[in-house]
């Protein structure tokens, strides 16, 4: 009879177990940020990097996030020209100070980057933490005309721009990058057009979206700078 | 006598409770192995990852609730989440014939061209989503399924409520009467896939959705249904999902009428859905070539793929 209780009992034990363990397992993984890929620039593409004129901090944060909320109008940005209108939710999602060197950046330089962050490169061979291909390679593109500079304020400010409240499962691997300068502040904007993402950088902060509405435009002006012959094929 | 009579009927009980805890519900010895492998902590899309992981992790509970098929289950998350990882996982499993193994992936993928389905983007080496699928199918499960919420792109790389358990016996039906593989993407070639950290990945709660319709259903449940239905173009248009589904019915089905198929020409077919279509996100120029589609991304790079689904 204990014989017979006994055994059942086992058996009953071992059926049981594997499920029991499996569920642990599940509930029980690690979470660890996987690190970003370190690569040491080798001198020689140091000296033929392109120097930048603002130094910036290492980024601290990824991307918006937080779910569209309806919220009070925000007051305009200060100093803003009455040509420049910018809608609340890009308002709210760049801010004030990243607009206004947007809006009347004295200068902006175009860069290509190359598509894995390395922030052990020195800040002022590269754009966020992306390290800017040398000079030789074309790594330096022209200055922005006023035009283009008009045509990309345009395409930041306007809402219909981005895809707020949603995110894409594709990589942000940057192939080019503009650098805006006003007096002391600059802004970095990165595109990915292999999965139609820009970011945006600010005194080490960083500010990811969407840019798939706005992705032909962007090109065509990503061609005028590079024109595609000499573009890189590292996405 | 009355000491002797329960002597011998002893065994007996003990027999009656040992099975009872080794095959719940009376119904199957099979077991349901089930690998997730999720890019929990991404920086960008981890948040709706996670939603994705509970709403699967709820599926198999209630797959497993409702069948009786023993859970053998492993979720591949966070810094865990490598090829190593994955195919060691994938490998590993010892799988009986009449198991069903379901492989689910979300996270961040892309097009490595010449086939219709995406690769995942894992730090280090990527992984083609059909060498899962080869490496299971290769093991001999009575049903697979494997599927990707992922950007399908060239490059370099409400829902879902556990507790809308649905019927007991469309459970059954499903996964304990029928037999093959269904393999399914959450995007075409060409194509992103999108997500928020509300629903999770836009596939997965269509697919799940899909899914409880047919759990909730008073017919015959189908996999060819599910499939069809959660092929719909997702976030206006822009992604469309891709699934082949190449199952049968096998015996009867439970409690419900065995002919009763609402796709008669996929009852015993391989209906292949949503074959690629003409709006790859980020090719610049479409064109056909030797069976195949092709296009040229914005760099003039040449992508091609396989018109109908490998």
């Amino acid at each position: 009879m204990k014989k017979w209780l006994l055994s059942a009992l086992s058996l009953s034990l071992l059926t049981v177990l594997p499920t029991v363990v499996c569920v642990a397992e599940t509930a029980d993984n690690a979470k660890v940020a996987p690190p970003a890929s370190t690569k040491a620039p080798s001198p020689a593409s140091l000296e033929k990097t392109a120097p930048l004129v603002n130094a910036k901090a290492a980024p601290l944060t990824s991307r918006d996030n937080e779910e569209t909320t309806p919220v009070e109008t925000p007051e305009p940005c200060e100093g803003m020209p009455q040509t420049v209108k910018v809608e609340h939710r890009v308002q709210e999602f760049l801010t004030c100070e990243v607009i206004q060197v947007l809006a009347q950046p004295g200068s902006v330089e175009s860069f290509r980057v190359k598509p894995d962050p390395d922030p052990s490169w020195p800040e002022k061979n590269r754009l966020g933490d992306y390290p800017i291909i040398g000079e030789a390679e074309g790594g330096k593109g022209r200055n922005l005309t006023d035009a283009e500079v008009k045509d990309l304020q345009k395409l930041f400010f306007a809402e219909s721009s981005y895809h707020f409240g949603m995110e894409k499962r594709c990589r942000f691997r940057p192939d080019t990058g503009l650098h805006f300068v006003k007096g002391n502040q600059s802004v970095d904007v990165l595109f990915s057009f292999s999965c139609d993402l820009w970011l945006f950088v600010h005194k080490g902060k960083e500010k990811l979206e969407d840019f798939d509405p706005v992705h032909k435009k962007l090109l065509t002006l990503r061609n005028a700078l590079f024109p595609p012959e000499t573009s890189t094929d590292e996405n | 006598m009355k000491n002797e009579h329960r002597q011998r009927k002893m065994p007996f009980l003990v027999c009656l409770i040992t099975l009872f805890v080794a095959f719940p519900m009376g119904v199957s010895a099979a077991t349901l192995h089930a690998i997730i492998a999720v890019d929990t902590e991404d920086g960008t899309i981890g948040p709706s990852v996670r939603v994705d992981l509970g709403k699967m992790q709820g599926l198999v509970n209630n797959i497993s609730q409702y069948t009786g098929l023993a859970t053998a289950g492993r979720a591949i998350s966070g810094n865990e989440l490598n090829r190593r990882n994955i195919m060691s996982a994938v490998e590993g499993l010892s799988v009986g014939s009449d198991d069903v193994v379901l492989f689910y992936y979300a996270g961040h993928g892309y097009n490595p061209s010449e086939t219709a389905w995406p690769a995942m983007n894992l730090s280090g080496d990527d992984l083609p989503l059909k060498t899962v699928r080869e490496t299971l199918k290769a093991k001999n499960p009575r049903l697979l399924i494997v599927m990707a919420d992922t950007c399908n792109a060239p490059g370099s790389g409400g829902g879902f409520d556990a507790r809308d358990a649905g019927k007991a016996n469309n459970y059954k039906v499903l996964f304990l009467k029928y037999r093959g593989t269904i393999t399914a993407s959450s995007s075409e070639p060409g194509e992103y896939s999108y997500s928020n950290a509300t629903i999770g990945g836009f596939y997965t709660n269509a697919f799940l959705n899909s899914l409880t319709t047919e759990l909730v259903s008073n017919q015959t449940p189908s996999w060819d249904a599910i499939m069809e239905r959660a092929n719909a173009p997702l976030n206006n248009g822009s992604q469309h999902p891709q699934a082949k589904v190449d199952v049968k019915l096998i015996g009867g089905a439970i409690g419900n009428n065995p002919d009763d198929c609402r796709n008669p020409p996929n009852c015993n077919g391989s209906p292949v859905f949503s074959a690629p279509a003409d709006n790859m996100g980020t090719c610049q120029k479409r064109y056909r070539r030797g069976g195949k589609k092709c296009c040229l991304d914005q760099q003039g790079k040449e992508h091609c793929w396989s018109l109908t689904l490998d």
